[in-house]
């Protein structure tokens, strides 16, 4: 607590700098309507992808329970918006919110005798857990995962209360959108790893004074199911299948851990994980920036039996290595695609770059104690995507970007903040992101 | 193992029960004062504007409703002024005091005809006031309200707990 105090004016002052960001005048004016939203495929990989973090937490740190809140708020999106006033269509500023909070929980069913614990089990460089011992091998464990996103723009709305000061409430504005996981985790450890889940994605239109009726409508959810299978923490395969076609599948080899099994690995190795992905990203979609195979007959009315698809593969290598209380960590993506894309504006066929991101982040770690961490992070990176230049002012398709992140970790509750500005994992997620500051809050608690 | 199958079960059902996008949403929505409850509201040629609502505030820490309109003519996207409540605490011509907004079973509220602005469309919502919880009787131990309230007090440990949606209006 001692060293936490001694760094609170360090937070202030970042705290400050990432407000002080936001009320700059250098807000990007490009109004667009709202569109990737609506890509469900692409919001299921989102909240898979916070999903697969949470549990590689629980399980690097031995935790039996984790209850986690993210909020996103990522500003200055102009839309435009019919004004029941005017009757015209005008560009509103909007705040696209991004929420999602996760429950998870696992217990052993089976206990074997007592054994030595695994050493090999890679330990989280942000909690070395001495607070917690790690399951006997060959204990099996189940797990269970209630998690769910949701995004959304929201309007501010500026109230004046007389002497009583000013105040701010929010409107729902356009299609709310809900996407939810749940799931069942096997375990047995340390050997297999074992997730499968459901994904269920819905769309809820708020009402037009603003709020919004939870409307739980079976018949208007879309299903996705997800598998993960991990074999001695070192090989893993996942995959998200749609009802009828198999969306996206991702392996990946953490190669420090295989190298661990037969050698001593130098002190020098960084930790390395090298992976493949495929995804089908391209489905000549209204949201889509690209038409695939050719735009001849096509338009955004098209009937679905006519659309093509094309896949995006992309073979990434995470890099990490830790030299007492700094961090460094490095990753870098190449891809290809299996269709000719032509733009939709000019007709063209859009040329790939091989490298579609890469990012490359430091972090001071300012405690010293043993499950305690205050990590101040500062990243960089590129970003390619061709729907950048149809969400922004840039004249091509890709772009750089910065993040920083202050990391509080204690035994049972962590804290994050961070602000970024075309931040390669923001704009993976959603490329309208791009031009615009995020600011990103969690925290969780654990046992 | 029956025992753990049951513990299982009951866990399931906690954990789907409580984490869902719902959770997220409603826990921002609360931060950002989301406009949570839908309200009436029409324009009387002899009276003036009806405004009309269904809450149900947390009477524990209820300070009253407030009144809002948008502060100039045909634009929704217009900020918002107050227009009423239970204290002196508007600065514009439209402003109007009514007591009864200080009574939490109060469903509705007339912006009378002499102080509405010109013809025109306008927007109104209605605001869920709340005391702050703090020490209004200096016993060192916090108050959901205090036992005597002003409007001193109001204007300085209020704060919007609940918002409406908006409800258009023709005023003529």
């Amino acid at each position: 607590m001692q060293l936490l105090k001694q760094h609170i004016i360090a937070l202030k002052i970042l705290f400050c700098i990432c407000l002080c960001t936001l009320h700059t005048s250098v807000y990007a004016q490009y109004v667009y309507e709202a569109s990737t939203l609506h890509n469900a495929a692409s919001r299921s990989q989102t909240v898979q992808q916070i999903f697969y973090q949470r549990w590689d937490t629980i399980l690097s740190n031995y935790l039996r329970f984790d209850a986690y809140i993210q909020l996103n708020w990522v500003y200055d999106f102009y839309i435009n918006s019919f004004n029941r006033g005017t009757s015209n269509s005008q560009a509103v500023p909007m705040r696209l919110v991004r929420t999602f909070s996760d429950m998870a929980v696992l217990f052993p069913v089976y206990s074997p005798d007592k054994e030595t614990p695994d050493e090999t089990q890679p330990i989280d460089i942000t909690d070395t857990s001495p607070y917690r011992t790690p399951w006997d091998n060959n204990s099996v464990l189940l797990g269970f995962t209630a998690c769910g996103y949701h995004y959304g723009l929201t309007r501010t709305v500026e109230i004046n209360r007389g002497s009583a000061g000013t105040e701010s409430a929010s409107d729902y504005y356009s299609t709310q959108f809900f996407d939810d996981i749940f799931a069942i985790t096997v375990v047995l450890y340390p050997y297999i790893t074992l997730h499968v889940g459901v994904v269920l994605n819905q769309q809820i239109e708020p009402n037009e004074d603003g709020t919004m009726n939870y409307n739980f409508d079976p018949s208007t959810i879309t299903k996705r199911y997800f598998t993960s299978l991990s074999l001695f923490n070192t090989l893993t395969w996942r995959s998200t299948a749609a009802k009828d076609r198999l969306e996206s599948s991702d392996v990946s080899l953490n190669i420090s851990q295989l190298l661990s099994f037969t050698d001593a690995i130098p002190s020098f190795m960084p930790q390395i994980t090298a992976g493949y992905k495929r995804y089908q990203k391209y489905n000549d979609e209204p949201y889509d920036p690209v038409w695939v195979g050719t735009s001849q007959g096509k338009s955004n009315t098209m009937n679905d039996s006519l659309k093509q698809h094309a896949n995006l593969y992309s073979y990434y290598t995470v890099l990490s290595k830790s030299f007492g209380n700094i961090h460094l960590a490095s990753s870098i993506e190449l891809q290809h695609v299996d269709n000719t894309l032509i733009d939709k504006r000019y007709g063209q066929k859009v040329w790939l770059p091989l490298i579609r991101l890469w990012w490359i982040k430091a972090g001071y770690d300012f405690l010293e104690n043993p499950g305690w961490d205050l990590i101040l992070w500062v990243g960089v990176n590129t970003f390619y995507d061709p729907a950048i230049s149809y969400h922004s002012s840039h004249s091509d398709n890709d772009t750089g970007g910065w993040f920083a992140i202050i990391d509080g970790t204690s035994p049972y509750i962590t804290l994050s903040i961070k602000a970024s500005y075309n931040d390669s994992h923001e704009l993976d997620k959603l490329v309208e992101a791009v031009d615009k500051y995020i600011i990103e809050g969690s925290a969780s608690f654990r046992i | 193992m029956i025992r753990t199958l049951t513990h299982c079960i009951f866990l399931a059902i906690v954990t789907v029960n409580t984490a869902c996008s719902y959770t997220a949403d409603f826990i921002e929505g609360a931060l950002t004062t989301r406009a949570s409850f839908s309200i009436s509201a029409r324009y009387d040629a002899g009276t003036g504007v009806i405004v009309e609502w269904n809450a149900s505030p947390d009477e524990d820490s209820f300070a009253g409703y407030e009144i809002y309109m948008t502060e100039e003519p045909n634009n929704e996207f217009a900020g918002m002024i107050v227009v009423g409540a239970c204290y002196d605490i508007g600065s514009s011509s439209y402003f109007q005091v009514d007591s009864n907004l200080e009574n939490s079973s109060s469903r509705s509220f007339t912006h009378q005809k002499s102080t509405l602005p010109s013809a025109g469309i306008y927007f109104y919502r209605v605001g869920i006031i709340d005391w702050d919880e703090r020490d209004y009787d200096g016993d060192d131990k916090d108050d959901k309200k205090p036992s005597t309230p002003n409007k001193s007090l109001y204007t300085s440990y209020t704060y919007i707990a609940e918002i409406s949606g908006s409800a258009m209006v023709v005023i003529e």
